[in-house]
């Protein structure tokens, strides 16, 4: 009986606010409005209030000088004390025309070191330093 | 110049469609799909063309340029020709407007627009503010490829090269090629062309759904399951990682979609054949996975239907579908036997332990398990909802409903086989591999799912009656 009156009434609601609407549709609406907008209120607070910013744009940045100095399409070594990866697979992004070697396995013309939490200037048997960049990102060439 | 590289693949994609359906093209709900499939199938074309280009002559550049205004212009003027002529001289079968016991649900519009600027915001902020390079296999494969081919000059073809592979090296190129044709023909390798290219392929497959389910089943219909998309927030954020899933998703559904208008409409049949041919064949030079989609296809729409019905029939079916898909087609497949090198997954090394795995019980578990778990969970468990909905709401019974969904059903079904048949042969750790990929495979099929759902259920009025003819109507 009271079943049957709660059913009856919530009918009446739905029915005076969504005449023309089965109320299952309301399953999907509502969800979808307050996700919907709840997911733009967490991405603009992510991105406006936490400045939140994927690292690729800082390699960029770091490697932008770096590019110019190496000639296109040339193999080039590449030595970091970072991790493997991302790190080697965002130079070989930034740094493209360049073919990077990861390592000194097979020693290239030039070498591209990246130190960004050694603060000394490495030395490297076979090479002598070209340029430092200021911002860890340092060329190296072989020694006549 | 900026939009131009956008207005031409729109105009020539746009054009074909037109000049296919000059009697429907450009009405109603009908002028979103144009649009929505045009500017699709419009990037497919352009991104072959630009790829041909560089191995015939040179980087696309003022030359191209040209040759591709003049396409479009050619393109437009047969669709205009067509429009205003041959309108009048094709006779076609007219049905009446929709039912008009369906009454329009105003209030599902204005939730759907605000839904849709609310995606549109979201997208932007998180593409362009938070990963503008997109997220980790675009720089590892997709927009890496595509500057291999921008900035590696003579040297381009580097971009396939054994000695340059990290992951999936033999991809097809529809989104790499788009990107590539796009900054050659800038000169700059700018982020805002990988998003943008991203975002209306994102944008295009909810229209592709609203403007499908419109025209099949009315409006209201369309904007509920575009309205249900918007909680698909995985495919959200898909969208924004650039990579080819959300792209595959899109021309996934523009297939599936073409084959349902040509259930319904079997006096389109061999023009809408001839779409599917484009956007099925977009599908195979978007992602490998889409190549799989091509052949079981085949398999389910014309081999399979063989036994049943005319042969000769069937085999003209499928001439206008192959001719639909011949120019993209065959630029895929001259890319891969020139340029790609062998996939990381499916490959002969893995295919010999396939004898080692076929009796390991084990290991058929831990897939099929893996992916269950994965399809129930996706996105928060969405997937409760529509059964729920579905329990309560139950299916549409009315004939124009049921006929072609059981062989769309079963496709859908066998490219979930196919994903578990490379997770099965993977030579990698089972666990790690569907936990990395298996999510954005089930976004390549949830627009079509999501299609498909609304579809079979019923709409979302009360106490609505469809004639048989009312969905015929445009």
């Amino acid at each position: 009986m009271l079943k049957e009156e709660i059913k009856s009434y919530l009918e009446s609601r739905l029915n005076k606010y969504f005449p023309a609407v089965r109320w299952p549709v309301l399953l999907i609406v509502i969800p979808a409005l307050l996700i919907g907008i709840y997911t733009l209120l967490n991405i603009l607070s992510e991105v406006v209030i936490e400045k939140r910013r994927s690292n690729v744009a800082d390699y960029e940045n770091r490697f932008a000088s770096i590019q110019k100095d190496l000639p296109a399409n040339a193999y080039v070594n590449y030595v970091t004390d970072q991790e493997y990866a991302p790190d080697f697979i965002l130079v070989r992004y930034a740094l493209v025309p360049a073919r990077i070697v990861y390592g000194l396995t097979s020693k290239q013309e030039y070498l591209v070191v990246q130190y960004l939490d050694t603060a000394k200037i490495p030395n490297f048997e076979g090479y002598t330093l070209k340029k430092n960049y200021e911002n860890g990102v340092m060329l190296f060439q072989r020694s006549r | 110049m900026d939009l131009l590289v956008f207005i031409l693949p729109f105009l020539v994609g746009s054009a074909i469609i037109v000049a296919l359906f000059p009697e429907y093209s450009l009405s109603r709900a009908c002028l979103i799909l144009t649009c929505c499939l045009g500017m699709g199938i419009g990037l497919g074309i352009t991104s072959s063309t630009a790829f041909l280009w560089l191995v015939v002559f040179a980087h696309p550049g003022g030359n191209y340029l040209i040759a591709e205004l003049c396409l479009s212009i050619f393109l437009v003027l047969f669709a205009i020709y067509r429009f205003r002529y041959a309108k009048n001289t094709i006779k076609i079968e007219l049905a009446s407007s929709h039912d008009s016991n369906i009454v329009k649900i105003e209030w599902l519009k204005i939730i759907f627009l605000i839904l849709m600027i609310a995606f549109v915001a979201s997208f932007i902020l998180k593409a362009y503010f938070e990963r503008p390079h997109g997220a980790h296999d675009a720089w590892a494969i997709w927009n890496y490829r595509a500057r291999w081919l921008f900035r590696g000059g003579s040297q381009w073809t580097y971009a396939f090269s054994y000695l340059n592979a990290a992951d999936s090296p033999d991809y097809p190129l529809l989104v790499t090629g788009s990107v590539f044709r796009m900054w050659s023909m800038l000169g700059t390798d700018h982020v805002a062309i990988p998003i943008t290219v991203a975002g209306l392929l994102a944008v295009g497959s909810i229209l592709i759904i609203f403007s499908s389910l419109a025209i099949l089943r009315g409006e209201n219909q369309g904007y509920l399951a575009a309205i249900f998309m918007f909680i698909t927030t995985q495919f959200l954020n898909v969208s924004t990682y650039q990579y080819g899933d959300a792209p595959l998703a899109f021309f996934i559904l523009g297939t599936i979609v073409l084959f349902s208008l040509k259930d319904h409409y079997p006096n389109l049949s061999f023009r809408l054949l001839f779409l599917a041919g484009l956007t099925a064949s977009c599908a195979a030079w978007t992602k490998n996975e889409g190549v799989l989609f091509l052949v079981l296809i085949i398999l389910i729409r014309f081999i399979g239907k063989m036994r049943r019905n005319n042969w000769f029939g069937i085999l003209k079916q499928f001439l206008y579908f192959s001719l639909g898909m011949s120019f993209v087609l065959g630029t895929l497949i001259y890319f891969k036997i020139g340029f790609a090198i062998a996939n990381d997954l499916v490959n002969k090394t893995n295919l010999k332990k396939l004898s080692d795995y076929l009796f390991d019980i084990d290991r058929y578990l831990e897939v099929l398990l893996g992916m269950t778990k994965k399809i129930f969970t996706f996105n928060d468990h969405i997937i409760s909802l529509l059964i729920v909905y579905f329990l309560i709401s139950g299916v549409d019974r009315y004939s124009f409903v049921k006929k072609g969904i059981a062989s769309h059903v079963l496709l859908m079904l066998l490219m979930l086989g196919g994903y578990f048949f490379s997770y099965f042969i993977s030579p990698h750790n089972i666990e790690w591999h569907m936990g990395s990929s298996l999510r954005r495979l089930i976004v390549q099929l949830w627009p079509t799912w999501v299609f498909l759902f609304f579809y079979c259920v019923k709409g979302p009025e009360k106490n609505a009656s469809i004639p048989s003819n009312s969905a015929r109507s445009f």
